[in-house]
């Protein structure tokens, strides 16, 4: 484990506050006003102060993406020498962490060309069977966590990284693939669908004992592994 | 959202309530007020009076929760940050325009020092070619030597070098791999997207269609398929890009059930992967592909592709495929030659009804 802290998504993240950590003036879409002078009292972004701050983060959300070490430090050095590249873009190194997870993901889906099928199979949703609200929170084995999300096809993928890692709303996630709201609604929930049947209703102390289960539909569970 | 419920309720939500809502609760980010957005406005008031749907709603919230927690716990590699550093100094070296070898950049700058043709010597292309390597190049004197007095031959270097570049890139096109074949699955999970990309655009812009009569079958080059029920209300039209492929969607309806039924060509083009050949030859008795909002169906008939995208589940899937029109399986519509992994006698060609295309 390196020396840095997790600093997750949710810890200190509004539902208001969204445009303010992306430094660029546009609200963090990755697009921005050259030339923009950083506030009095702000030191201009250096991309050592960049990769200090935001190196351990950067790297996390690459190898989601990834699911390999190598290829999430690939990824994450791709970003800052792009990063590095267009640093006037920048206001201040402190807020730049979503300016960064834009390049990232484009630099990822750069790099991404086989198109891999969701496995094939019913999202339906047993209510019954999954752990209750009220119970103990549910463990989540990490390595089981990377291997569903490496079953989901890059764009599933990357919407539904979005939403756990950027704690981004449907809407700003709509806005930033530039996606109609509909189609990232549904990408989101079929995605969310595939992590929760492959994290919870596998284990059977974490499925309720109920008489009364929705009947399941039938599917050929065919799955592509990548 | 405080929404009090009940939890002795034993009944369960009904599958229509969770398709039909599900997409909404899972848009809303765990401890978050996305209730409160205008397009979560109808999710919130049913929450409010559906116990069941709330305590569904809190359950993932809470497995959100602890998702989003396991999301971002991954451990940082020792010495990540030295290693990104070295690399944006190494990247921050002075260094030569692209990639070009330094022995040519010295011949170009040779060449700019003579005063000629500076762009002709320092193109890559020049370098493979092998008329003018690196050494010959490399001092004033061998390329003084090299050239016919008092005039560069440009006309012949650019015609070796255009040469070369031609059999470069003819190299290139011939080792590219050849397209795989998309199968079943993939199909079934473009045909979603582009029906849900369909429906968001047909919202904005409405696409021009036609209705096509009970009883006919539609377009003569991409005709409606007999394995399928149409509905009472058909209306057609052109679409493109399906797989790259260009074809005909089929908007149904039977009563509150829609479908749209998509039929394009199988055989490949320059611009369209090829499609796997062991699809069934009518629907599958039940939908192989279900999102919770759509079901679908692939197959393929006299060398077309049919792919059946249904809004709902099972029950409306059966309002379109009818008993006698039904595989039970996929397994089951394979002929024996590819199920036996053999190759196809002259009767199995005969007989069988999957298409080679």
């Amino acid at each position: 484990m390196g020396d840095e802290s997790l600093d997750g998504s949710l810890d200190d993240r509004t539902s208001s506050d969204r445009s303010s950590d992306g430094g660029p003036t546009d609200g963090g879409n990755g697009s921005t006003d050259a030339n923009v002078e950083p506030p009095k009292g702000v030191e201009p972004p250096t991309i050592e102060r960049l990769v200090a701050l935001h190196h351990a983060v950067l790297y996390r959300y690459a190898y989601r993406l990834t699911g390999s070490p190598a290829d999430a430090e690939d990824l994450t050095q791709q970003t800052f020498l792009a990063a590095h590249a267009n640093l006037d873009q920048l206001r201040s190194a402190e807020a730049g962490r979503g300016w960064l997870f834009t390049i990232l993901r484009n630099s990822f889906l750069k790099t991404q060309r086989k198109r891999t099928p969701l496995a094939a199979g019913s999202i339906d949703l047993d209510v019954n069977s999954l752990p209750d609200a009220r119970a103990a929170e549910p463990s989540i084995d990490r390595e089981q966590l990377q291997s569903a999300i490496n079953e989901l096809p890059d764009e599933f993928k990357l919407v539904v990284l979005m939403f756990y890692f950027e704690s981004r709303s449907y809407r700003e996630i709509a806005e930033m693939l530039d996606m109609p709201v509909g189609t990232v609604m549904s990408r989101l929930s079929r995605a969310k669908g595939h992590l929760r049947r492959r994290l919870f209703e596998a284990e059977p102390e974490l499925n309720g004992a109920s008489d009364l289960k929705a009947p399941r539909l039938h599917a050929a569970a065919v799955s592509h592994p990548r | 959202m405080n929404v009090q419920h009940d939890p002795n309720n034993q009944w369960p939500v009904a599958r229509v309530t969770v398709a039909k809502w599900l997409p909404a609760i899972d848009a809303c980010r765990p401890a978050s007020d996305d209730l409160s957005l205008v397009e979560l406005h109808e999710l919130a008031a049913e929450l409010a009076t559906n116990p069941r749907l709330a305590q569904m709603h809190d359950r993932i919230q809470s497995l959100d929760a602890a998702i989003a927690r396991a999301v971002v716990d991954v451990p940082v590699p020792e010495g990540l940050q030295a290693r990104l550093m070295a690399s944006l100094a190494a990247a921050a070296l002075p260094t030569i325009a692209g990639s070009t070898p330094a022995a040519v950049s010295s011949a170009a700058a040779v060449a700019a020092e003579a005063g000629e043709n500076a762009a002709v010597l320092s193109t890559p292309g020049l370098v493979t070619s092998g008329l003018a390597t690196p050494a010959s190049i490399a001092s004033p004197e061998s390329s003084r030597r090299a050239l016919p007095s008092g005039r560069w031959p440009t006309g012949r270097i650019l015609a070796y070098g255009a040469l070369a570049a031609s059999v470069a890139a003819a190299a290139i096109y011939l080792s590219r791999p050849e397209p795989q074949p998309i199968g079943a699955d993939e199909i079934m999970q473009f045909a979603v997207d582009f029906h849900e990309q369909a429906e968001d655009t047909a919202t904005q812009a409405p696409v021009p269609a036609s209705a096509v009569p009970i009883g006919s079958s539609g377009n003569a080059n991409y005709p409606l398929s007999t394995a399928i029920t149409a509905g009472g209300k058909t209306q057609m039209r052109d679409i493109s890009d399906f797989l790259g492929r260009s074809g005909v969607a089929y908007d149904m309806s039977r009563g509150r059930a829609r479908a749209t039924l998509y039929v394009v060509d199988l055989s490949a083009s320059r611009s369209a992967a090829p499609v796997e050949p062991a699809l069934p030859p009518a629907p599958l008795a039940m939908p192989e592909f279900d999102t919770g909002g759509h079901c679908v169906a692939v197959w393929q008939a006299t060398g077309l592709l049919y792919v059946l995208v249904v809004d709902g589940g099972p029950r409306e899937y059966q309002n379109f495929v009818p008993p006698a029109g039904r595989i039970a399986s996929r397994e089951a519509s394979r002929p024996a030659w590819l199920a036996g992994n053999r190759a196809p006698t002259g009767r199995d060609l005969l007989f069988d009804k999957v298409s080679l295309i």
